[in-house]
């Protein structure tokens, strides 16, 4: 009973082997290549029998002579494809342009997906970080320490990406009584800033007043909206007011933004002087701006590839023809829904490109330039512009030397004319259609009456003398 | 007029094999000791050749000796003629190979 069992499944192993090694057999062969197979298996299996209950032996010769079917299975698929090669087909078709087209496109978008600088970046834009979002705080004479202020988010990110600083400002806080005609004796939270502050967060101030910069003048004082309002009436003539605040005179030089209540202190007002030095027995704040992060001078990234697009295109008559070509006087055209097929196909062509030289010129520059170089958006530019040139003249070229009816490259080049009869005939270049559609005359020397590439579209009676649906020609 | 084929040792092995009687893969396979993966690919490229046919056993006489019909392949003119002039090159061929009924 398990001797049987065992036979059963032993056999259905070797017939699996057969069949999987059939797969490789042409279909029309397929089925007498698999009943010779089998018929044979019947003699080794028969032949083994006698010795199958006392020793493995010809369970393995079994196996053997089944592995042998993949040798011949592979042979035989070895000389279809020499007689038929495979996609002989699809060759020169307008599928297979545009999945090369696409490959290329899915290819850098990949990398894109993989490469560290690219990700690194998506994650940069998408997480913004403010400068106020970025402070270290000092906490008097005994830390020696710089503690970061940060959102967790911010953190976070900062610990991934490896980021410049390129401004720093600070700001120590205390409290300091004030006085002034435009409003009541009163004690506010002082913040002692030094002149860049408001650069380096890029806060706007309202009501600014242009004061000249000496060591005559006195330091400016830029009040937090909130003050401003509470205590001034949200008076808009408020520049230029003189204000007593400690022991020093200083001029309103403006209003904060709403936004700077985010800023650590709780300050009513930031005394801005150039001379002011990092008080070392009170709370500081250091306030530090990082680089742009992926940004080129210019713009985001899509800005940068598409200007280098946009110059490509008016470059590309430059490097290359850039009409398409006409119809023979004498030839019928091809029928509108063809000649849209045309056009539709060169549409797909550049469609596929551009995302292509957005997404390559991207991988290029993340690949070979520190995002916060200066440098960063140059490969990116120069890699859109070069990639979009040389793609759109292939793209051109190819569609010149297409089809107009079946989008195929045309084939068979053959010289036509002779240099010194061009006042006669025409001297140039004659393609055909595979499929018997088209001929193409591209002219050598060009002259008044024959400039541009022609298509003469061929009668449906002539395809009989060309190739058959699917494989090559059998006239030329 | 067409050249001769030239063979190698092994498809003139196989060759000389069905002259001398072993009409089918697996006594060609046992005859001459090669395995499988060879016998079969060369005697597809030896049929493409023309230099031997195959032909299908009738089915009843297969079901009369309760077995299944065995492919049967036979030497064409065009391999006889090849097989001669590989004799000559090889000239142990028929020594290796002796007919089946001397065989058996």
């Amino acid at each position: 009973m398990i001797i049987s069992a065992l036979r059963i499944a032993v056999h259905s192993v070797h017939l699996g082997l057969l069949r999987t090694a059939s797969l490789l057999i042409p279909v029309p062969r397929r089925s007498e290549w698999l009943r010779e197979w089998r018929t044979e298996l019947w003699y080794v299996m028969r032949e083994c029998s006698s010795e199958f209950t006392t020793s493995p032996r010809p369970m393995r010769e079994a196996v053997a002579f089944c592995l042998g079917a993949y040798q011949d299975a592979f042979c035989l698929r070895k000389r279809s494809w020499q007689k038929h090669p495979p996609f002989s087909a699809a060759w020169g078709g307008a599928p297979l342009c545009l999945l090369v087209l696409a490959t290329g496109l899915f290819a850098s978008w990949g990398i894109a997906l993989l490469s560290p600088g690219v990700r690194a970046e998506r994650e940069m834009s998408r997480i913004r970080i403010y400068p106020w979002q970025l402070l270290q705080k000092h906490s008097g004479p005994d830390d020696r320490a710089l503690n970061v202020i940060a959102e967790e988010g911010v953190k976070a990110s900062l610990g991934r990406v490896q980021r410049y600083f390129d401004g720093f400002a600070y700001y120590w806080v205390t409290h300091e009584p004030i006085s002034s005609k435009a409003a009541p004796k009163t004690q506010w939270i002082v913040a002692h800033a030094s002149s860049d502050l408001f650069a380096v967060l890029q806060f706007p101030i309202r009501f600014t007043l242009r004061v000249p910069e000496g060591p005559d003048q006195l330091p400016r004082l830029v009040l937090s909206d909130e003050t401003w309002k509470r205590d001034f009436g949200g008076d808009p003539r408020i520049a230029g007011t003189e204000v007593h605040v400690g022991s020093v005179n200083a001029k309103v030089g403006g209003v904060a933004c709403a936004d700077s209540r985010n800023l650590p202190g709780h300050v009513n007002a930031w005394l801005v002087d150039g001379n002011s030095e990092i008080g070392t027995d009170n709370a500081g704040f250091v306030v530090g701006h990082l680089t742009p992060y992926g940004y080129f001078q210019m713009g985001p990234r899509w800005v940068v590839s598409l200007l280098g697009i946009v110059l490509a295109f008016l470059a590309l008559p430059g490097i290359t023809c850039v009409a398409i070509g006409e119809y023979g006087s004498d030839s019928r055209k091809p029928p509108l829904t063809r000649r849209l097929r045309f056009w539709a196909f060169l549409t797909a062509k550049v469609s596929l490109l551009l995302p292509f030289v957005y997404l390559a010129s991207l991988d290029l520059d993340c690949s070979f330039v520190q995002p916060s170089s200066h440098f960063t958006g140059y490969v990116q530019f120069s890699s859109s512009l070069l990639l979009s040139l040389f793609g759109l003249r292939w793209i051109l070229r190819d569609q010149q030397r297409r089809c107009p009816v079946c989008l195929r490259r045309m084939a068979h080049p053959a010289e036509i004319g002779q240099p010194a009869r061009t006042l006669l005939a025409w001297k140039g270049t004659e393609l055909v259609c595979a499929r018997g559609h088209a001929l193409l005359h591209i002219p050598e020397i060009p002259t008044s009456w024959f400039g541009e590439q022609r298509w003469v579209c061929l009668d449906p009676s002539w395809q009989f003398l060309f190739a058959r649906p699917g494989g090559t020609s059998s006239l030329l | 007029m067409a050249t001769e084929p030239k063979l190698s040792h092994t498809t003139a092995m196989i060759l000389q094999a069905i002259d001398a009687g072993f009409v089918y893969g697996f006594s060609i396979m046992e005859m001459t000791g090669l395995p499988s993966g060879t016998v079969y690919p060369a005697m597809r490229r030896l049929e493409e050749d023309e230099l031997i046919r195959s032909r299908w056993e009738r089915q009843a006489i297969a079901d009369r000796e309760q077995r299944p019909p065995r492919k049967y392949y036979q030497l064409t003119a065009g391999g006889k003629t090849t097989l001669e002039s590989s004799r000559k090159r090889y000239p142990l061929l028929q020594r290796m190979v002796p007919p089946a009924e001397a065989k058996s």
